[in-house]
């Protein structure tokens, strides 16, 4: 008796359990900010171009907003089968610009006198600096979703805030200051991650299956959340279309013919259900809708 | 909009603490240092002139951030500050001989030893005092870099048969003083030294209205105690220390020498006294087992005490504002002026364990995020294939059925591990 051929990647999430769209935008962002803190160790001294603390402030928020920028949009793109790197400059840029201003409105705030002359005042200026710079990277970043999304830019900016200020009370932490630093970014990148990720307004996600019997690979997967009322093109291979909660799959215009849905060829739009197994151009992708909006 | 920018603005009016600033112990050393400017009040000062040198030395003592008993390195700093010295010389008869030819070398000796405060900020004046024409010679007395003052030196009347205006001499040396740091721009400190052999002692023949008694000695320790300036009176031989003490005031000193003094014993008044010029201090503090990392951790005040003779007194205050975002980086590497020495300047690197510890740490957490988490959260990528799917379309009836769900039994297979009873 053969073994049973394999359609990999069944398992995925059940409603309610953590997408992998999520997962991959907390792990990239997690990942951005730790490059960011890495890069960060550098700076040791103070010299013409970075003068004073408030300036080396701005440039290791840079650093960060751009380090989770770029990994949280690359990542995205590239698990939406898009160009990776325009994405990634967008989100550098993006990231970059949008943490500075963060910090420098968190400057600003912190020259009032009476956050300005003792330890307690000083814990708050910090966590109100870190929590508008994630506020703000969170802001920016999930505003690039906002097309997907528009509840997207809000939850970037109330996720970031939060960790952002849980960020700053890690890194007053007494101990290993420089682990705290580490934890700090980690836990402002992984709540502007989720928060600019999470997919609580999503009808469901598609995700192509790898096709091989391996251990889940994050870099290669490839997953697609779908919202209500919008048009996916899926790698070129086929376009979803989604209205009034239900889904078509239609052939991509240059490829007739070359989409089967649930084993049958389709030549033109066809319904989808949920959980049919989708093949085209080769591959083969697989519809999720989440139970709180299952018709 | 302007409300908000106008509130800004006054906050930002209201000042701060002089801030502390994060050094390198030394050119080249990873051991962080605070280093902290600061000026000195009376106390201090009074205290920095009883201090002897070797005490000086390591007199500076420090804490930050519950870090105790830091030894700091104290450096004179006269960037931006003016001074103003006034000696006033007795040249009444009873200074002839040994006394006058002594006093003349000390204070050439004095004059030379004020080399360590910048001669553009120093000005110096003599002025000879006895009890003729008292008000008119220090009037004259000019202001003069160190080196003009001691060419004058030689230049001093010879004493002669006058008696000692002390009391006058005193009021308008301080007058004169003080209005000679009026002038100045940047509020200079002034030092009235007044070196003389003889109580005051005024009689017939002398100018008129010179003070004497009870009364003078007020009036005379009233207007130098108003003029503000520091006063150093060093008495030759047995004179009232009373009367001077009183004539010198809360920011006075006096001292006592013998009735012929060598010149050594002449030179120390004088050398404690130059003290008093050096009142705005650079102190540099090794911070000890407080890394530059561990800075970053919060804000916190570096207060600098000066003891001598067992007693600490406050001295200086920097406020440590760590930033917000950013480790704490060095502004410099400290001045070769402070001398670490070897120990210091090789302490605090950083060790392979402080640099490659957070680097694994950031490896171990991106492994687990990226490897090992994905494999629990999804732990099996491949499945039998369920024919229903490839077959059929399911109906969906709600939410996605479990991909883990078991497919239908047949009816020969075993459901059961165990045998069913009866």
């Amino acid at each position: 008796m053969s073994a049973p051929p394999t359609v990999p990647d069944r398992g995925h999430a059940p409603a309610g359990f953590l997408p992998r769209t999520t997962y991959l935008g907390v792990a990239a962002s997690l990942s951005g900010a730790a490059a960011a803190w890495l890069a960060a160790q550098l700076l040791t001294d103070l010299g013409p171009l970075v003068d004073s603390y408030r300036i080396l402030d701005l440039l290791v928020l840079t650093l960060l907003g751009a380090g989770v920028g770029g990994f949280l949009l690359g990542f995205a793109a590239l698990r939406q089968g898009r160009r990776v790197w325009p994405e990634v400059a967008l989100g550098v840029v993006i990231g970059g610009l949008a943490a500075a201003a963060g910090g420098a409105i968190g400057l600003t705030l912190a020259r009032i006198p009476g956050l300005n002359g003792s330890r307690a005042g000083f814990l708050v200026a910090r966590v109100a600096m870190w929590g508008l710079v994630g506020g703000l990277l969170g802001w920016g970043l999930g505003s690039r979703f906002a097309r997907l999304d528009k509840g997207r830019a809000f939850d970037g900016l109330l996720f970031g805030f939060l960790g952002g200020a849980v960020a700053a009370l890690v890194y007053s932490l007494p101990g290993p200051t420089s682990i705290w630093q580490l934890l700090a970014f980690l836990l402002l990148g992984s709540a502007v991650g989720f928060g600019v990720s999470r997919m609580d307004r999503a009808l469901g996600i598609l995700w192509r299956s790898s096709g091989a019997s391996q251990p889940a690979n994050l870099v290669r997967h490839r997953e697609w959340e779908i919202h209500d009322d919008q048009v996916v093109p899926i790698e070129t291979a086929f376009v979803l279309e989604v209205a009034g909660g239900r889904l078509t799959a239609r052939p991509a215009p240059d490829r007739p013919g070359s989409l089967e849905v649930a084993g049958q060829v389709v030549e033109t739009a066809r319904e989808h259900r949920d959980d049919e197994v989708i093949v085209a151009g080769g591959r083969s992708y697989r519809f999720h809708r989440f139970s709180r909006a299952a018709r | 909009m302007i409300g908000v920018g106008l509130a800004f603005a006054v906050l930002q009016a209201v000042g701060g603490a002089q801030p502390m600033t994060l050094v390198r112990c030394a050119a080249g050393s990873n051991a962080p240092c605070g280093s902290i400017a600061f000026r000195l009040g009376g106390a201090a000062t009074r205290q920095l002139v009883g201090l002897d040198s070797a005490a000086l030395a390591d007199g500076w003592r420090a804490s930050v951030l519950g870090a105790t008993d830091l030894i700091g390195v104290g450096r004179v700093a006269t960037a931006g500050a003016d001074y103003r010295v006034l000696v006033v010389l007795d040249v009444s008869g009873s200074m002839k001989g040994a006394k006058i030819g002594a006093a003349r070398l000390v204070l050439r000796q004095f004059l030379g030893a004020l080399d360590s405060v910048s001669a553009r900020s120093l000005r110096v004046a003599i002025a000879p005092f006895g009890s003729i024409d008292v008000a008119g010679r220090i009037e004259d007395a000019e202001f003069s870099p160190p080196d003009s003052a001691r060419v004058r030196i030689g230049q001093l009347p010879a004493p002669s048969r006058e008696n000692t205006a002390l009391y006058s001499a005193a009021a308008l040396g301080a007058q004169r003083l003080a209005a000679e740091i009026e002038q100045s721009a940047r509020g200079a400190t002034g030092l009235l030294v007044i070196i003389t052999d003889g109580d005051n002692d005024v009689a017939v023949g002398d100018d008129p209205d010179l003070l004497t008694g009870a009364d003078g000695l007020a009036e005379a320790a009233g207007t130098v105690s108003a003029s503000g300036v520091w006063t150093g009176i060093v008495g030759i031989g047995s004179l009232s220390r009373r009367a001077l003490e009183t004539l010198a005031g809360d920011r006075g000193f006096v001292y006592s020498v013998p009735a012929n003094p060598s010149a050594f014993e002449l030179i120390d008044p004088l050398t404690r006294l130059r003290r008093v010029l050096l009142d705005r201090w650079i102190v540099q503090v090794p911070l000890g087992s407080l890394g530059r990392v561990e800075l970053g951790r919060q804000w916190g005040v570096l207060a600098v005490d000066l003891v001598g003779g067992g007693v600490p007194t406050p001295v200086g205050a920097a406020v440590w504002r760590p930033p917000f975002v950013a480790l704490p980086a060095f502004e410099r590497a400290a001045s070769p002026a402070f001398d670490a020495g070897d120990d210091l300047a090789e302490a605090g690197g950083a060790s392979v364990l402080t640099v490659l510890l957070p680097i694994a740490f950031v490896i171990l957490i991106l492994v687990q995020v990226w490897v090992v988490l994905p494999r629990v959260l999804w732990p099996a990528a491949s499945a039998p294939i369920d024919p229903v799917t490839l077959g059929s379309p399911i109906v969906a009836t709600g939410p996605l059925q479990s991909h883990r769900e078991a497919p239908p039994r047949k009816p020969t297979e075993v459901t059961a591990n165990k045998g069913r009873r009866g």
